[in-house]
């Protein structure tokens, strides 16, 4: 395994009381494998994204395990986590447009993660930026290295963060809903490159989205997260011909389909992570739910190999 | 009277109540305040008749600030100093919000021209950094307390442009704005249903902090001889003073330098809290 | 012509008429007083004669505008005419002093910057600790502080006290020490206040997390990709102070007895020789308005985002 996270647990003292961002979240990822996470704002995905590059803010309160290339990370001194970030993990936030540093050229900045963590000349540092630029289908790669980010496009600035994440082959790259702040016709073409490059390196992907679209598009398998736990987790073929959870199901009925019909956004709204409801977090919105739900908490179980679901309704 | 109050401002006065600088800030202006209108009940002397064989005395049991060279009480005149002050700074603030308000907003809504000229005139005074536009008003109408509070209002004026000017600009632009116009609101109502209320937060920060500014160059003025004369007494002239006895007698020019440094850090804290609370987009 | 080529021409154009509004106020001065300015500019014991003389000389006979462009001509050639009392030529009097409160305030301004930005970035990087508040206070204080006053602690302190440095006075390195040290601790909050708001703005950014999430090492995030943005501002704020440090002179000087620009207007002004102030006057404020457009053009060169505008 390359990445096992188990029972990870973050939370935040604010002053409207202690908010449990991530609250028992377990999974592994392999060594080439692709993990979808998916869910609405406020289920925990950037969280626990942020968790893994060790990126919490001070005031986080992490809980659990989280081993990676066979290291402890949550305990690890931030030194070591800072030599493993930008160089054996990488991560491509949301927001191109302001992810950039607006006073340096995209080449000041590649160069600088390349000196970062490697011994090498300035000329081979611009040399291998150069190479992945024309990886990721970047037009005019020296001209773009010498461009300052607001020159460019942020389908363009995606594209060089997306470079830069993959320069020094890392062993685990983290997508934070990298499309999410595109137009939708670059939205595509950004999937299109992803999945391309995803067949050129070694890495491990964790692809963050709230698109259970996009999720089985990238993914090879796919995680459900809600209020701060995973519900369900899945092959990407099986979440759709067989999901068992009532919140992927519902996820998959807001999902528009190009065959038309209606599209049924689920009843309620995501819950408070300060105060949750107590037992299954998802009864209050879900049309199943009994007097069990409301009490007692269920757990992640597998119901088939490769199919883990947190449900009491579910039997299996 | 809180009750009647609608609840965004309610909130906001909650806000205000608890900020730390505001009411370390409000403490400090208040107590100026009342030093300065009180000030004939609470000095213990005439600031102004001195006992020559008392000149100079230090600090004492009679004198706790102890005397000037001409034997006058420097509390007394510190306390009188504060009144002078009040009336330096809040008067020509006064002056320099109105005119500035009135001024930046007409640019501001007439546009063309007109605001073309104003923007130009407001940017060369503002060519004369700090204390020098002062000085040279100071220089042209000469010394006294009214020539005063002209050169310090001539000197924030520029200032109360800019950021009326600034403000109104954005509320023009607003729909309920152009929809108010559409419907034939006259000018002088969209100025005060409209442009004034919107403009209000910055401009109460930025006079809280040009008060702070203009005791200071009130004083500075003073300092150098050309603001406030004898025998009114005025804390930056009681330094200027004091000069010649720097080192017989650091006690004449020490008390009024700390309280005028108090008060100037009052009503600067008071204008940071008040920011903070009120939040508007500062323009410097 | 590159962009940042045809900005920089441009901001200096701008300048001019500024720089012209500059001139026509200063002009005015002499018209402004109460008062026939040809007696104004006479010595006092002239006679009536001699005062038509000087009114001719100097052409107060001749309409306002073209005594206006023979005193910007002159005043482009650097000459502001004679003083009235002392027998020198304005600028005989003025360049010296000129150049000894360019060198305070220069001076000053090092001082100020240097601590004014390392005061900001340490409380910056620990906000809302006691470290932070102590440096917020302490900009707070150094704002809210008289000048004249602070100079006088300061002679107090080292020349009374300690009897290290002189207390006025000008001619030895030693002379400057004072004044630019008081000039300079209130620019160093003024910057303080400034370097603190705009680094905590900073650190908050998206590309900050970004250098973070990279692994490059924090000494490069915080003191290159953090602190090059956050200089921008500051650098406006800079401009701004090097004008109030310039006239903040006024009163250092004074304080000093330090033989400097500001000091030479104040005794002229009451002296009431009026070519000095205004000569003096307009010198300052062209100096300003010269900062000011080159801080602009520095601004462009620091940040890319600009050149386009």
């Amino acid at each position: 395994m390359l990445l096992t996270v188990d029972g990870l647990r973050v939370s935040y003292h604010t002053d409207e009381g202690i908010v449990r961002a991530v609250d028992g979240v377990t999974f592994s990822l392999d060594r080439r494998e692709t993990l979808a996470v998916v869910g609405e704002s406020g289920s925990g995905k950037s969280t626990l994204a942020l968790s893994v590059m060790g990126l919490l803010p001070k005031t986080a309160r992490v809980e659990g395990s989280i081993r990676f290339l066979d290291r402890e990370l949550t305990t690890m001194r931030e030194e070591e986590l800072r030599r493993l970030r930008g160089d054996r993990m990488t991560i491509v936030f949301q927001e191109p447009m302001t992810a950039l540093n607006p006073v340096f050229t995209i080449g000041r900045f590649m160069r600088d993660i390349y000196l970062t963590h490697r011994e090498g000349s300035e000329e081979e540092a611009l040399s291998l930026a150069r190479e992945w630029l024309s990886k990721v289908k970047v037009p005019g790669p020296d001209k773009v290295l010498n461009s300052y980010p607001h020159e460019l496009s942020g389908g363009m600035r995606q594209r060089v963060l997306i470079a830069s994440s993959l320069m020094l082959e890392p062993d685990l790259v983290i997508m934070d809903e990298p499309t999410s702040a595109l137009d939708v016709s670059v939205q595509a073409q950004i999937l299109r490159l992803i999945a391309e490059l995803k067949s050129q390196v070694e890495a491990s992907f964790i692809f963050i989205t709230h698109n259970l679209g996009v999720a089985a598009a990238v993914g090879d398998r796919v995680a459900v997260m809600y209020a701060g736990r995973m519900v369900e987790v899945a092959s990407k073929e099986e979440i759709f011909s067989d999901p068992m959870h009532p919140y992927t199901k519902g996820l998959l009925r807001a999902v528009p389909k190009v065959s038309g019909g209606e599209v049924e956004p689920i009843p309620g709204s995501v819950p408070s992570l300060v105060n949750p409801p107590s037992g299954c977090r998802f009864h209050p919105r879900c049309p199943l739910a009994d007097e069990r739900c409301s009490e007692e908490e269920p757990e992640l179980r597998k119901v088939r190999p490769g199919h883990w679901v947190a449900c009491h309704k579910v039997s299996g | 009277m809180l009750m009647e109050l609608d609840p965004s401002t309610r909130r906001t006065l909650r806000k205000a109540l608890r900020n730390r600088n505001i009411r370390v800030g409000g403490a400090i202006v208040a107590a100026f305040v009342l030093m300065g209108l009180l000030a004939p009940f609470i000095a213990p002397y005439d600031p102004t008749k001195g006992n020559l064989r008392e000149s100079l005395l230090p600090p004492c049991s009679k004198y706790p600030f102890g005397t000037d060279f001409a034997g006058r009480d420097v509390l007394s005149r510190v306390i009188w100093g504060a009144r002078t002050s009040l009336i330096v700074s809040t008067v020509s603030v006064f002056i320099a919000v109105i005119a500035g308000v009135l001024v930046g907003g007409l640019s501001a809504y007439v546009g063309g021209w007109i605001d073309e000229v104003v923007t130009r005139i407001v940017d060369v005074m503002l060519s004369f950094p700090d204390i020098l536009l002062a000085l040279f008003v100071a220089a042209i109408v000469g010394p006294g307390l009214e020539n005063v509070i002209v050169a310090v209002a001539l000197y924030n004026f520029p200032q109360f442009v800019r950021i009326m000017r600034g403000s109104a600009l954005q509320v023009k632009e607003m729909e309920y704005v152009e929809a108010a116009r559409a419907i034939g609101e006259s000018n002088a109502s969209i100025f005060a249903r409209y442009l004034l209320p919107n403009s209000l937060a910055p401009i109460v920060v930025h006079a809280t902090l040009r008060t702070a500014a203009s005791i200071l160059t009130a004083a500075g003025l003073s300092f150098l001889g050309l603001g406030v004369q004898p025998p009114i007494p005025e804390w930056g002239q009681m330094m200027s003073d004091a000069r010649t006895y720097l080192v017989t007698a650091p006690h004449v020019w020490i008390f009024p330098g700390v309280a005028l440094f108090i008060t100037v850090l009052g009503f600067n804290l008071l204008g940071d809290g008040l920011n903070d609370v009120l939040n508007p987009k500062m323009e410097v | 012509m590159s962009d940042l080529a045809r900005y920089v021409i441009r901001r200096i154009i701008l300048a001019i008429p500024t720089l012209l509004g500059v001139s026509v106020i200063v002009f005015l001065m002499i018209h402004m007083l109460p008062g026939d300015p040809a007696q104004l500019l006479a010595p006092p014991e002239a006679t009536i004669q001699e005062v038509e003389m000087i009114r001719r000389r100097l052409g107060l006979d001749k309409p306002l505008w073209e005594q206006y462009l023979i005193f910007m001509g002159n005043a482009l050639k650097g000459e502001f005419g004679k003083s009235l009392f002392t027998g020198h030529t304005v600028s005989e009097l003025l360049w010296p002093a000129y150049l000894n409160t360019l060198t305070l305030s220069v001076l000053a301004m090092g001082f100020g910057l240097v601590i004014g930005v390392l005061m900001g970035i340490y409380a910056a990087l620990r906000p809302n600790t006691v470290r932070d508040q102590a440096v917020t206070s302490l900009s707070l204080f150094g704002i809210s502080m008289p000048v004249f006053w602070l100079g006088l602690i300061l002679i107090e302190i080292f020349s009374v006290w300690l009897r290290l440095l002189p207390s006025g006075g000008s001619g030895t390195p030693r002379h400057l020490i004072l004044p630019s040290l008081t000039l300079g601790l209130v620019g160093a909050a003024y910057v303080g206040r400034a370097t603190r708001a705009s680094m905590l703005e900073v650190l908050s950014q998206e590309y900050v997390r970004t250098a973070r999430a990279y692994g490059l090492p924090e000494r490069l995030v915080i003191y290159v990709y953090a602190l090059r943005n956050a200089l921008i501002p500051v650098v406006t704020v800079a401009g701004l102070i090097f004008g109030y440090m310039m006239a903040g002179a006024v009163l250092t000087e004074t304080v000093f007895s330090f033989p400097g620009l500001g000091r030479l207007i104040v005794n002229a002004i009451f002296a009431r020789d009026y070519p000095i102030v205004q000569a003096g006057i307009l010198v300052v404020a062209t100096t300003f308005v010269a900062i000011n457009t080159a801080v602009d053009i520095l601004y462009a060169f620091i940040n890319p985002r600009i050149r386009l505008g």
